[in-house]
């Protein structure tokens, strides 16, 4: 019972009543991990002054006292006169405090030499040459790993009479006065939107300099989460933080919120205090939820944001799953080399008129679902297996067509090769359509930053990226319209032409198998025979078509039905994962409690946020990630590699994209490993590029 | 669908619950389902208290303000009333081993036997799993689940924030506040506030 009588002790030290010191400055008192003194800036005060009295609590390393609001547990710091002394007391005025971490909870307090100024104020009957006793206790809760509450009475003598300035402990007094935060006259705003709790602080006037390592301490308890990760995001304007509600929160923001903003400028830690009233979101310069990434690397502004979609827009025209669609189209003016040049205007501004109204589709089924709630990130349209099924057996059908199997002005009707292939204005318009649903995986792992901007950002920035996208997309197709030089020199129509399209058809095929192959990740081995079957029929179907006999033709539309109907029965398999063993190293399910506990064991982790339909992951799995040296480097620092799989839909797995601003994947994070004593932060990972090459993966891993 | 009754599965045949780190449980919603092992070996689970009421206590011996109420014999006077009710009460120790207030299962019956307090059952979380699942952050965390397994209660124990007992008589206490409404079939007044003292040592 060693350990219960070592408690009994230190708990009797805590009750312990100090023998009072009779003097402007009480000689420090000591008690293990604190040595306390409480001092005044006065020696001699003339009746009726005010002056400062002030606690100074030094601590041990390791040891901290609380805030006014202690965060996550603790006790405030407290300072009480008698009552029956000859002084009025004011409140404790604070410093800015710092957000001390004990394990995962998150506190609000002071370490090392705090200074606690309180403003005293004389009776105004005291007579000169009296002297005065000013006594009470401060009382502070002392934490480390442990706790131990400390009560220190104090009692100093002050003689009445002409006024005589201590000039020592004035000028440490000054010294925290100037670091308690003086009051903005910036705008502050709190909202709720998607369960989490943003602050808006517009119009604030700060000094030059770089703004560092900002956050929030609310004045009072409950309105905020504070063991949760603060994300906040500087703009031209302000700033905005994404904290996690507190329970007075939760349900929406329904009073003032006072708060310190606390931060780093040139070195010097400092604060400001705010009050953020109920309201509506604040212009700031940002439309952007901030993510780990803008306050690594600058944030994303919108024109920059634009900017990125429309150049995103034009290289997606590069992609295997686009360019064969756009080269039909090339083809088809080709053919009609003898087109006007309004014509051929004409027909790229139908084209880019399809691409913008099925961008404008996905836009309203985006706000509908964004607006319902739900956790979505792009390339949601390929979670449903369903949808890659029907595209694989849609570029099979035109792989067929273009090898000449059938004809286009067969009866093979309401599918995107017969509209594409339409001569007129409508054919122009569908293959933009086409083109941009097709474009969707490609999209994904290029675009996830101005998609992650725009998912996360007010409804108009979104249409506005949005529209740059669909622009950069339609743009070179526009460009081809409008440059007639270029479209004629495009070959002479000729018999290369039907080799050419015979060619095309290859990339069809090889777009049919990626996609099958998707299917077969999200569903399985089952998923994929039955989009093959499919195949099967349909190709059995229009062979049958060309039977003259009404039974064989009903047998075909029938045979076409069940083709176009089986992607449809498709069932996600939950137990599907992209986890292989081959790497050289042990990859291990990704969530986010698992993170916590590797970190906890003091491993550094690497996070692979990946998907089955994403390309640019595959290309970084097969490449930088099966690297024989980065398996090295993982196997030598130790390093756990956990795979995040976002095949299939995974609201935990969005919602931590959508932590670090992306709407998906890839996404590669990596943990270093914790310090002593430092906290797991899950925001707080860093960001590697999502392009991955081995030299770099294997810098970050060595601490580069 | 599959996922969350995998989840659901998972939970259900593991001390360990997959629920992200610190994850708030809201009042009012159903409380989260866990198996825990007591100081005795025995497994309990949350769903073996169907149709009770339910205390769940965090603890740790060596914080003061766990000291305040087992000192001065408050926590001890709560748990008797409670359980005098037929209501099951879950003292649980989440902090990790080597950390203060860690015990293993003889030095938690030797804590309730010194301290004579009265708990059905003092759950060990040395891996803090509990702890998480409800988002626990001090000793001592009060929570009140109602017989229909929802939270109706979490926060603090009383409503004076100190770590000395003296103020304990003049403090509105939210527990037994709580067991009162939820006897009566009432929701209680206040159903939560800011739970104070030391964090729990995970």
């Amino acid at each position: 019972m060693r350990h219960m009588s070592k408690l009994v002790l230190c708990w009797l030290i805590a009750m312990t009543v100090f023998t009072p010191v009779y003097a402007a400055e009480t000689s420090g008192v000591e008690i293990d991990e604190s040595r306390v003194t409480v001092v005044t800036d006065h020696d001699v005060i003339a009746p009726g002054q005010s002056f400062y009295m002030a606690v100074q609590w030094a601590m041990e390393p390791g040891w901290h006292v609380y805030w006014k609001n202690p965060g996550d547990s603790g006790e405030s710091l407290q300072i009480d006169l008698d009552p029956r002394t000859a002084f009025m007391a004011g409140e404790i005025i604070w410093a800015t405090p710092k957000a001390v971490a004990t394990g995962p909870i998150i506190n609000y307090g002071y370490e090392g030499r705090a200074l606690f100024p309180v403003l005293i104020t004389a009776s105004e009957d005291s007579v000169p040459g009296e002297t005065l006793t000013l006594s009470g206790s401060a009382y502070a809760l002392v934490c480390a790993e442990i706790c131990i509450p400390r009560t220190v009475p104090f009692s100093l003598s002050l003689r009445v009479g002409e006024p005589q300035i201590d000039n020592r402990w004035q000028n440490n007094i000054e010294r925290t006065l100037k670091k308690v935060p003086p009051p903005s006259a910036a705008k502050a705003s709190a909202y709720l939107d998607d369960g989490a709790l943003f602050v808006d602080v517009a119009d604030m006037e700060l000094a030059d300099g770089v703004i560092e390592d900002a956050y929030i301490f609310p004045d009072e308890p409950s309105f905020i989460s504070p063991s949760d990760a603060q994300q906040i995001t500087l703009g031209p304007q302000g700033l905005r933080a994404r904290l996690v509600p507190g329970y007075k929160t939760e349900n929406g923001v329904e009073s003032e919120i006072p708060f310190i903003l606390a931060f780093t400028q040139d070195g010097e830690y400092k604060g400001v205090h705010l009050t953020a009233k109920p309201g509506p979101p604040l212009d700031v310069g940002l439309a952007v939820i901030p993510s780990a990434s803008t306050i690594a690397g600058g944030e994303i502004s919108l024109l920059i944001a634009v900017l990125f979609a429309l150049l995103g827009g034009v290289i997606l025209n590069l992609m295997p799953c686009v360019f064969p669609v756009i080269s039909i189209k090339i083809l088809s003016f080709a053919k009609s080399g003898a087109m006007s040049a309004a014509q051929i205007r004409a027909k790229g501004w139908a084209y880019a008129g399809g691409v913008f109204a099925t961008f404008a589709i996905l836009v309203a089924i985006l706000i509908v679902i964004k607006s319902t709630g739900q956790l979505i990130g792009w390339g949601f349209q390929f979670q449903n297996p369903a949808i890659p099924a029907v595209l694989a057996l849609l570029m099979f059908m035109i792989g067929l067509s273009l090898l000449g199997v059938f004809d286009i002005s067969g009866p093979w009707q309401n599918t995107g090769q017969d509209l594409t292939a339409r001569r007129g204005l409508g054919g122009s318009f569908a293959t933009g359509a086409l083109a941009v649903v097709v474009a969707t995986p490609c999209t994904a792992p290029f675009m996830a930053g101005a998609i992650g901007y725009a998912l996360a950002a007010p409804m108009m920035s979104m249409i506005a990226v949005f529209a740059a996208l669909a622009l950069g997309f339609a743009l070179p197709f526009l460009i081809l319209c409008y440059v007639p030089k270029l479209l004629q020199s495009l070959p002479k129509p000729g018999p290369w032409m039907k080799t050419f399209q015979e060619i095309l058809a290859f990339p069809m095929f090889a777009t049919a198998i990626y996609l099958a192959w998707v299917v077969s990740q999200q569903t399985g081995a089952n998923g994929a025979a039955k989009v093959l079957i499919a195949m099967l029929l349909a190709g059995f179907g229009i062979w049958l078509l060309r039977r003259t006999h009404i039974a064989f033709k009903a047998l075909a539309i029938l045979a076409l039905i069940v083709a176009v109907a089986l992607p449809f029965t498709l069932e996600t398999d939950a137990a599907i994962g992209t986890l292989s063993a081959d790497a050289g190293y042990e990859k291990l399910v990704w969530s986010p409690q698992k993170v916590a506990e590797l970190r906890a064991e003091g491993r550094a982790v690497f996070v692979d946020f990946t998907a089955a339909w994403c390309v640019t992951c595959k290309v970084n799995e097969r490449g930088a990630l099966a690297d024989k040296d980065v398996a090295a480097a993982f196997n030598a620092t130790n390093t756990a590699f956990l795979v995040a799989d976002w095949t299939n839909r995974d609201d935990v797995i969005a919602a931590e994209l959508k932590l670090y601003g992306r709407a998906g994947v890839p996404l590669y994070l990596y943990f270093p490993p914790l310090a002593a004593g430092e906290a797991h932060d899950p925001a707080g990972a860093q960001i590697l590029p999502q392009v991955l090459f081995s030299g770099k993966v294997i810098e970050i891993l060595q601490g580069g | 669908m599959i996922r969350r009754t995998l989840l659901a599965l998972t939970a259900a045949s593991a001390i360990a619950i997959s629920i992200p780190a610190l994850a708030a449980v809201k009042t009012g919603d159903a409380a989260p389902g866990f198996t825990a092992v007591d100081s005795n070996g025995v497994s309990h689970s949350l769903s073996d208290f169907a149709g009770k009421t339910v205390v769940l206590e965090w603890t740790n011996d060596g914080c003061p303000y766990v000291k305040k109420h087992y000192n001065s014999g408050n926590m001890q006077k709560i748990q008797k009333d409670a359980t005098d009710n037929g209501v099951v009460w879950l003292t649980v120790i989440s902090s990790a081993p080597g950390k203060q207030g860690y015990v293993d299962g003889a030095g938690a019956n030797t804590l309730t036997e010194n301290y004579g307090a009265f708990p059905t059952a003092v759950l060990l979380d040395p891996a803090g799993d509990l702890g998480r699942m409800y988002d626990a952050k001090t000793t001592p965390h009060m929570y009140v689940i109602n017989a229909a397994g929802n939270l109706v209660y979490q926060g603090a124990i009383d409503s004076n924030r100190s770590s000395d007992p003296a103020t304990i008589p003049a403090a509105t206490n939210y527990v037994l506040a709580a067991l009162d409404a939820v006897e009566n079939g009432e929701t209680p007044q206040t159903m939560q506030s800011e739970a104070y003292g030391c964090s729990v040592k995970y």
